[in-house]
Parts: structure tokens; sequence; C-alpha cells
């Protein structure tokens, strides 16, 4: 049977995600908070590009620790000419 | 979406013509050196399943950012303010999204050879009713796809040469070069030319995002006006803002990342480790594309303030004519911001006409009609069937029917009723081939009945009701009654894996 490493069975794949989701979604902020400006940008929209920019560094390390498989391997991919198709 | 650049009529015929010359140059360039591919649906509608990291992810890239990115962004950031950043983190969650369902699919992908989306469904239910209610629907989501892709390449193209060239004689222009290039090289130049097309655009946008903040000044200045005229958008969103921002969230995020077009890139890559790869740049991207556009529009309060909802559609057409007045660097940045724009455009229509004719290549006809038939004839049927479908497309474009318009807006909800089919199936054995027509169905036919009567109960999209639906369904169907032993044996030798 191939073999799989994959996000979606990993717990810390989920806790990671459900965390940066709620972080993502701006519902934490006190209501009728005095908008603080930092260079004309509201304070709690960069604190939301924070945790955005925290969700692509999780995706990249999820993609690149948590997913796994033995499918290239197992299954040869054709042999191409790769000078053509836009490798770098 | 519409934009008037009356500044821009020769220069801009003249930009689009050197798109179209080189669209059609990678055409040939791809045509030459894959002699061979015309032979074999692998080779015609996945490159040979061999794109590297580079196209892979301009080929995503196009996918997910059209031209609409660029011009229907800005506005909606002048409008609602700080509240649409929203379009930052959308885009990252299609990455999420597809973390849940990719890894296990490419490698079905490899194991199976898959083709088409629509082949993983057949091959997990062995079933001729889902597989066609899927082909169906993927069919239809992804002609309505098409066709609006196709009125912005004629809004636009008249828009940018003032008018010069009719919006009639731009959507042809584009279109026969657009099946010129897919024909002669497939999924090669539609990837290839993708790549250009995504670095034309993000040259556009960034050169924007510069010359606006030079010329009109920075976000502090947009902050300054916003408190004076519209505080609220500068505070965090509250009650129906902030819901609106969830439900985006959740929606783009599932919506593009099911989009059939977008999964069968997955089954495009040449290893693992190209398409792990294009997926982390995929990850940063929305900073690089969302993020500067949004600032383009935050920055637009500032500059021309007190737009009405209509005059700030034309956002982006207003900020390029002033930038373009200011210097000849930016005149000609502008000529090629907008011809990026095009290009965007078409990279997303060529896309999604290739995935069109790959279902029906190798779903309809090669699995039902002709199985028998050779790999030559099965491409040549499917692009003889595009070619048919986009000259109805355009006609519909041309004289849209006076009724029943709503039958053409319908894309995404039907699309993504493919989804329990497509992702449960990947986990699930016990699901039964029987709860995910009828969910499959229902969810289909609801999403229809509610957009047609325009019915939104608690503000909801229509198209996820119908999910709702029909994932109800799914899984309700399947644990009163669950798929036979002997589907539940084949599901297990299909979707099987160490772990």
């Amino acid at each position: 049977m191939p073999r799989l490493s994959e996000p979606v069975r990993k717990r810390r794949v989920w806790f990671g995600f459900i965390v940066l989701f709620a972080l993502i979604n701006p519902w934490y902020f006190p209501d009728g908070v005095s908008t603080t400006l930092i260079l004309g940008v509201p304070l709690w929209a960069l604190i939301v590009l924070a945790a955005s920019l925290a969700l692509s560094l999780f995706i990249t390390w999820t993609v690149t620790t948590q997913w796994r498989t033995d499918s290239d391997e197992r299954f040869a991919a054709p042999v191409h000419d790769r000078q053509h198709d836009g490798e770098r | 979406m519409e934009m008037e650049l009356a500044f821009s009529g020769w220069s801009g015929i003249f930009v689009l013509g050197l798109y179209g010359a080189l669209m059609l140059g990678v055409g040939f360039y791809a045509f030459l050196r894959n002699r061979g591919m015309r032979e074999s649906l692998d080779e015609y509608y996945l490159g040979g399943r061999g794109l590297g990291v580079m196209v892979l992810f301009f080929t995503f890239f196009a996918t997910q950012y059209s031209g609409n990115t660029v011009i229907g962004y800005p506005p909606a950031a002048y409008r609602m303010g700080y509240h649409y950043l929203v379009s930052v983190p959308f885009f990252i969650m299609i990455i999420m999204v597809y973390l849940f369902f990719a890894p296990r699919l490419y490698a079905l992908g490899r194991r199976f050879r898959l083709l088409t989306p629509v082949d993983w469904i057949d091959l997990r239910f062995r079933s001729k009713r889902v597989t066609v209610l899927a082909a169906i629907l993927m069919l239809y989501g992804l002609a309505n796809y098409l066709l609006e892709q196709f009125v912005a390449i004629g809004q636009g193209v008249s828009g940018l040469t003032g008018g010069t060239i009719p919006y009639q004689v731009g959507v042809i222009f584009f279109i026969v070069i657009m099946v010129a290039y897919s024909w002669l090289g497939g999924m090669r130049s539609v990837a290839w030319t993708d790549t250009i097309q995504g670095l034309a655009l993000l040259f556009g946008v960034f050169t924007l995002l510069l010359g606006s903040l030079y010329y009109f000044g920075g976000p502090a200045g947009a902050a300054e006006q916003m408190q004076a005229s519209a505080p609220e958008k500068l505070s965090p969103p509250e009650g129906p803002a902030l819901m609106r921002w969830f439900s985006l969230l959740v929606l783009v995020g599932i919506g593009a990342a099911i989009y059939p077009h977008a999964v069968q890139r997955i089954f495009a890559a040449r290893s693992e480790a190209t398409l792990k790869r294009s997926f982390i740049r995929m990850a940063w991207m929305p900073f690089l594309t969302a993020g500067v556009v949004f600032m383009v529009g935050i920055i637009g309060i500032a500059a021309f303030p007190g737009l009405s909802t209509a005059e700030s559609e034309q956002l982006v057409g207003i900020m390029a004519n002033a930038l373009a007045n200011q210097h000849p660097f930016f005149y000609w940045a502008m000529v090629l911001l907008f011809g990026g724009v095009i290009a965007a455009i078409v990279s997303t229509a060529d896309s999604v006409l290739l995935t069109f004719s790959s279902i029906i290549s190798n779903d309809l006809y090669g699995r039902y009609i002709r199985p028998d038939a050779s790999e030559y004839r099965k491409v040549l049927t499917g692009k003889l069937a595009g070619l048919v479908a986009v000259v109805i497309l355009v006609l519909i474009a041309w004289y849209p029917p006076a009724t029943l318009y709503q039958i053409f807006v319908l894309k995404f909800e039907l699309l993504i009723q493919t989804a329990p089919a497509l992702v449960l199936g990947l986990y699930w054995t016990r699901l039964s081939e029987r709860a995910v027509f009828t969910g499959m169905l229902a969810g289909a036919l609801l999403a229809c009945l509610f957009t047609f009567l325009g019915y939104r109960p608690l503000g909801i999209y229509s198209g996820l009701w119908g999910l709702v639906l029909n994932l109800a369904i799914c899984v309700g169907g399947t644990l009163l009654s669950g798929a036979t032993e002997e589907r539940r044996r084949h599901a297990s030798e299909v979707i099987g894996f160490r772990y």
C-alpha cells in the first residue's frame, strides 16, 4: 500500500489552523476601541495582517514538514525534457 | 467591470497587439517543442504531467487572480476602507483549504493517472449517474465562468483603447488568439502564457502602487480623510460587517480551492516537491497582489475623495489616468498595466476552457460515447466541443437574453456542489454512492431555486445553502445506509494508505 503523511491527519495542523483562523477574523478587539494609527494604518489592521503572515508561515511549515508521500518513487513520473517546461 | 482610459488609444492598441503576438508565439513554440502532443490526453491537458515550479505556480496564480482583482478590488477598498482588508487573508485561506485534500489527491492522481476532477469521482464511486451529474455541473459552471471572462475582455479592451477598438472586435481578437495557442500547445502553452500574463500583471500593480504613493501620498492622508468623513472605515468591523468578513473567508476559501481548473492543476505537477513549492509561493502571494491593490484603493480615498459608488468603480482608471499625465514612464507603465489586466482575464479564460474541453474529451466522450476512440480523436473532440461552446458563449455575450438572466450567473453555486463527492470521497470508505448523487442533485436544485427567487435566508449565499443540504444528505444518507460491502472494498483499495 502506498505511504502517505498528510496535514489533515495531524492534530497540530488542525490546532494551528483553528487558532490562526480565529486570529484573522477581527472579532477580538474591545468595543469602541479608540483607533490607534501607526503610519496611518489602524493598529487592528496591522494585527490582522500579522496574523495573516503567521498563517502563511504556518502553511509553509505544514507543507514542508507535514506532507510526505511516496507516490513519486512508486509511480514514477514520465521522463521529461527538463529544459523546456520552465523549471528554474 | 468598466474602465475608461481615453489617453491610451493607439498605444493601447499597440500593447494589445504585442500581447497577442507574444501569446501566439508561445503557442507555436510549445507546438514545435512537443510534436507528439496532440496524440495524447496526458500531454494535451496536463502538459505531460511535467509542469515545473515556476510555471505551475503562475498557472495556479492565473486561476485565482484575474483582471477583476486589479480593477474591482480597489473600488471595494475605497468604499469599505479597512473592512476590505479581508481580501488579503481570503486568498491565503484558499491554500489552507487545498492542504485538506491536495496531498491525497496528488498521490491518487499519480497512481491512477487521473486527468480531470470528474475522473477522480468516477474512479471513486464507479457510478455513471454520479459521474455524469458531476460532469454536467462542472461544465455548466465553467461555461458561465468563461462567459463572464469574455464580457470582461470586451469591456477591458474597449476601455483601454478609449473605444478605438469596439467591444466585439476586442472579444473576437483575443478569443481567436486564445483558442489558437491553446490548440497549438494545450496545457503547456496555457501555463506558459499564464506565466507571461502573471508577470505583466505583477509589474503593473506594483508600478501603480509606487506611483500612487509617490504622487498621491501614503495611508496617513487617507486615514485623515476617513476620520473626518467616515470613521467607521477605520475601526474593526462589528456585527454584520464582521459576519461578512467571516463568510467571505469561508466561501472564498472553499469555493476557489475546488474550482475544477484549480483541482486539475494538482495533476499537472511534475513532482510532489514541485507542487509543494508552488503552494508555498501561493501562500505568500496575497500580500503582493491583494495587499497591493488594497493599498491602492485606500490611497484613492485621499486622492479622489467623495466619489459615488458608480464613479468609484472607475477608480483604477482615474488613478492610472492621473499617473500617466505625470511622467512618460508612468504613461507606458499604465498602458502595460491595462494590457496586463486584459492578459490576466485571458489567462483565466484559457485555463477554464482547457478544463472544459478535458471533461468533454475524457469524461463524457471518452468514457461513455466512444470509449474505444483513439486519444487523438478524444483530444480533437474536446477541442471542437470547446470551440462550439466558445461560439455559443460569444453569441450570448453579444445578445444577452432579456429573461432568465440568472441561468448565466450560476457558477460557483453549482461547482461547489461537487465538493462533497470530491473531498469526502477521499477519506470516507462508507460514503454511499446513492447519498452522494441525491445530495449533489438536491444541493444544485436548491441553489438554483434560491438564486432564481433571489432568496437569501439569514443573508447567507444560495450556493452555501445548497452545499449545506448536499452535505446533510451525503452524511445523513450514508449513516442511515452506507455503501455496500463490495463498494467499500473498492473504496479501501483506492483510498487505502499506510500512514
